[in-house]
């Protein structure tokens, strides 16, 4: 019996027992980012500053009873906070006087989450309960950080935007990679009229119609040659402040000097009689280049920091996202380019054109989904390395902003007080283990999706 | 060859003017500049801010501005930093020493380890040793090398505390008293200082490079001509490093160009936590203070040793593949 495609390469993929488990271990990451209200112990920004907890350690929690020995409910003891007089530390040590049972499904009405930005609810999957925490009581899963604020929660918390982050910037950097890719392969080849020169002939004509078309075709072909115009002396004024400002006669000035003379030379002759003809598949290329010359970290953080850091919060996401994916779509873009330069040629794209399909429609219909699987292996490779990216430039502060968190901006935290400082708590890097988790698993589902995808690699 | 060398330096021509001048429309896109802060300042007077502003050429058009910028480039003048109060280069030109030490060092580990790693696992493929290896790589790809780098200087923290000494300095780039060492002596400091972070650097490259190199070679040695060598009764330390490597370690040459320049930028974050003074540090500081020329120059200068990274790509591919038709 012919299996379908797909199911050929989901059974492929299930055969790849790796790319099984980190798949299962993603849905749990993702599952309890997205209700993370119900995950997290505690308001991601809670704290007290009386009494405050800052740098508590992971609290112990006890399940036998201290005077009979038995087994108990899970409990905890309270928090007493001390002054080490050898080292003027804050020590945090048990207050034996006081229990505190650890509930499940516990309500806790005075910090109330909302799920989706939909559903408001105040059940906590584990947790002291409100009278506790008002007691000050904590029940710190893996320790507190700078402001005593529960690091397990801002984990929690901090996931929805370093797991999002990811994808969301994949699917933006698609979006632009296959637009760029099909268009620059689609028409590579066709070139583009950028000038109508006003001395030649065929500038002028018009196919058809009347004195209306023919004097929109001239005011066309005057706009056209007056930007080419406006170039040539724009790139004139550039020519004369350098030649005003140079002292004396250097090899600077003689390079960028002839660079200018060849640039109006031709933009004039753009104007008036030479033909500017360009194909699209050259722009496209030269762009992806240049991008591509530039040292990523390096054109990463520049572009974040055109917008100044004390811009909303969500504004930022948003741009960390936007500059991800304007630093990500060119690789994509040109894998696309030379597939579609192929698949251009096949009879289905001949017989869809010969039947009077439009171009936009052959590409979008015909041509990009038979680059389906490369795309899709892409995304899960392209994921983890922007959940990496996101995570370095949060790291130096570039950028997911407070009150925001993403575990890059929780590992900056943690190295902000120096080296000696987290030597004493280790539990600030925690956030560290999150991301390579989150990447080792994504790497595992890629190498499931390509060995799935890919008809050489079956097994 | 010749030609194709002249061929493919003449192009690398329009693409570093035109990332030169992505770049620089990025630093100006950004709002304000260095004396906009500068201004905050009540001792500094309105107009000793526009004398220095036209002193500095910022009162001109961007692209007039790019075009000085390229001129005095061209006469190997990257501009004056406003923060250092110096010209450009001299502030820029120790950083990338500093960089490239760290990103050479971290390449000679990445081949010293990565491809005898790779050999090993081929040579002894599915035993406990390659496991454990393939798993290692797993690791390696996917830590963040600036955690990876806070998770070390973790340890050695541990160990100073513990011992009171550390196999490994804790972050830095010289030693206490590092002007008085004679001359081995500071290479051998910095050295040391340079290996953790060097290794850390290329812990993502070298994983991928062991798998790759695994890959490759597995394919050659199960090919006839390797069964062939072996029956006629050459030693296996023939077969396996005058035929066998040779034919599997030509895609490995083909990413050493598109190494070089990747690390300049992924050495980074590794700088920024272990305190190496390279560019990534320097950038940071001068984009927080809008040091326009340092900014650009770092750039200009990191785009120029990424393309000629790639030159010396595609060239050694050219050299050591005959199926790459030149000229």
């Amino acid at each position: 019996m012919m299996k379908s495609a797909r199911r050929l390469a989901w059974e492929q993929f299930k055969k790849h027992r790796l790319a099984l488990i980190g798949g299962s271990i993603l849905l749990v990451l993702y599952f309890m980012a997205a209700f993370a209200g119900f995950f997290s112990v505690y308001d991601p920004n809670f704290y007290t500053l009386s009494p405050s907890f800052r740098y508590a350690p992971p609290t112990p929690i006890h399940v036998r009873d201290p005077d009979t020995g038995r087994l108990t409910r899970p409990f905890v003891y309270g928090i007493k906070k001390e002054l080490d007089l050898d080292t003027f530390l804050e020590k945090y040590t048990e207050d034996r006087s006081k229990k505190y049972p650890i509930y499940f499904f516990v309500r806790t009405p005075d910090q109330p989450y909302t799920i989706f930005k939909l559903f408001k609810s105040d059940i906590r999957f584990i947790g002291l309960g409100e009278k506790a925490t008002k007691e000050g009581a904590r029940l710190y899963l893996i320790g507190s950080d700078n402001f005593g604020r529960d690091l397990w929660s801002r984990l929690v918390y901090g996931g929805q935007v370093s797991l999002t982050i990811g994808i969301l910037a994949v699917l933006l950097a698609l979006v632009i990679g296959l637009i760029m890719g099909g268009l620059s392969g689609f028409y590579q080849g066709t070139r583009m009229r950028l000038s109508l020169p006003l001395l030649r002939r065929e500038s002028w004509l018009v196919e058809g119609g009347g004195a209306l078309r023919r004097a929109l075709k001239a005011l066309w072909v005057a706009l056209v040659s007056l930007a080419w115009v406006g170039l040539a002396v724009g790139l004139a004024y550039g020519l004369w402040t350098l030649v005003r400002a140079a002292e004396g006669l250097d090899l600077g000035t003689l390079l960028v000097a002839l660079m200018l003379l060849f640039g109006i030379a031709g933009s004039l002759a753009a104007a008036f009689y030479y033909p500017v003809r360009l194909d699209p598949d050259d722009v496209v290329m030269r762009l992806v280049e240049i991008m591509a010359a530039i040292p990523g970290l390096f054109l990463l953080i520049t572009l974040r920091s055109i917008f100044p850091p004390n811009i909303d919060p969500l504004m930022t996401f948003y741009i960390v996202v936007a500059v991800l994916s304007f630093i990500g779509w060119g690789g994509l873009a040109r894998t696309i380019r030379g597939m579609v330069l192929s698949l251009r040629e096949m009879d289905y794209v001949t017989a869809a054109r010969a039947i009077g399909v439009s171009n936009w429609m052959i590409i979008l219909r015909h041509i990009l989904p038979a680059t389906a699987s490369y795309t899709i292996v892409y995304a899960s490779i392209a994921i983890p390395s922007f959940i990496l990216a996101e995570s370095g430039l949060s790291f130096i502060g570039f950028g997911i902003t407070e009150p925001y968190t993403s575990w890059g901006l929780l590992l900056k935290a943690a190295q902000d007080g120096g080296f000696a400082s987290f030597a004493d708590r280790p539990w600030v890097l925690a956030p560290g283990v999150a991301i390579f988790i989150a990447v080792l698993t994504w790497n595992f589902v890629g190498d499931g999706l390509r060995d799935a995808l890919d008809p050489r690699r079956r097994r | 060859m010749t030609t194709y060398l002249i061929r493919r330096i003449l192009y690398v021509i329009p693409t570093f003017l035109g990332a030169t001048f992505l770049a620089f429309m990025i630093l100006q896109a950004m709002p304000g500049d260095f004396l906009t802060q500068l201004s905050l300042d009540p001792k500094i007077r309105p107009e000793t801010i526009e004398h220095m502003r036209h002193l500095f050429g910022l009162d001109k058009p961007v692209l007039v501005q790019y075009l000085i910028w390229l001129k005095n480039l061209f006469n190997g003048d990257l501009g004056y930093s406003f923060m250092y109060q110096q010209p450009v280069l001299e502030v820029i030109l120790p950083r990338i020493e500093n960089s490239l030490i760290l990103v050479g060092l971290g390449v000679l580990f990445l081949y010293l380890i990565g491809i005898p790693v790779g050999i090993y696992q081929a040579v002894r493929p599915y035993t406990l040793g390659d496991y454990v290896i393939s798993f290692l790589a797993y690791f390696g790809i996917a830590i963040p090398n600036f955690f990876f780098m806070l998770i070390l200087i973790f340890v050695l923290v541990k160990i100073k505390f513990a011992t009171g000494s550390t196999p490994f300095p804790i972050g830095g780039m010289t030693s206490q008293g590092f002007e008085q060492f004679p001359a081995w002596k500071k290479v051998l400091d910095i050295l040391w200082h340079a290996a953790l972070p060097a290794f850390v650097v290329v812990t993502a490259d070298m994983s991928s490079l062991t798998r790759v190199m695994r890959g490759l070679m597995l394919e050659v040695l199960g090919q006839d001509f390797i069964r062939t060598a072996r029956a006629k009764g050459l030693p296996e330390r023939v077969v396996l490093y005058k035929h066998a490597l040779r034919n599997a370690i030509i895609p490995v040459i083909a990413t050493i160009g598109g190494l070089l320049p990747g690390l300049i930028g992924g050495a980074g974050l590794v700088e920024v936590v272990s305190g190496w003074p390279g560019m990534t540090p320097l950038l940071l500081d001068a984009l927080n203070r809008q040091d326009l020329y340092v900014n650009a120059g770092i750039i200009a200068l990191s785009t120029f040793l990424l393309i000629i990274g790639n030159i010396i790509g595609d060239v050694l591919l050219a050299l050591v593949d005959p199926r790459i038709r030149y000229g």
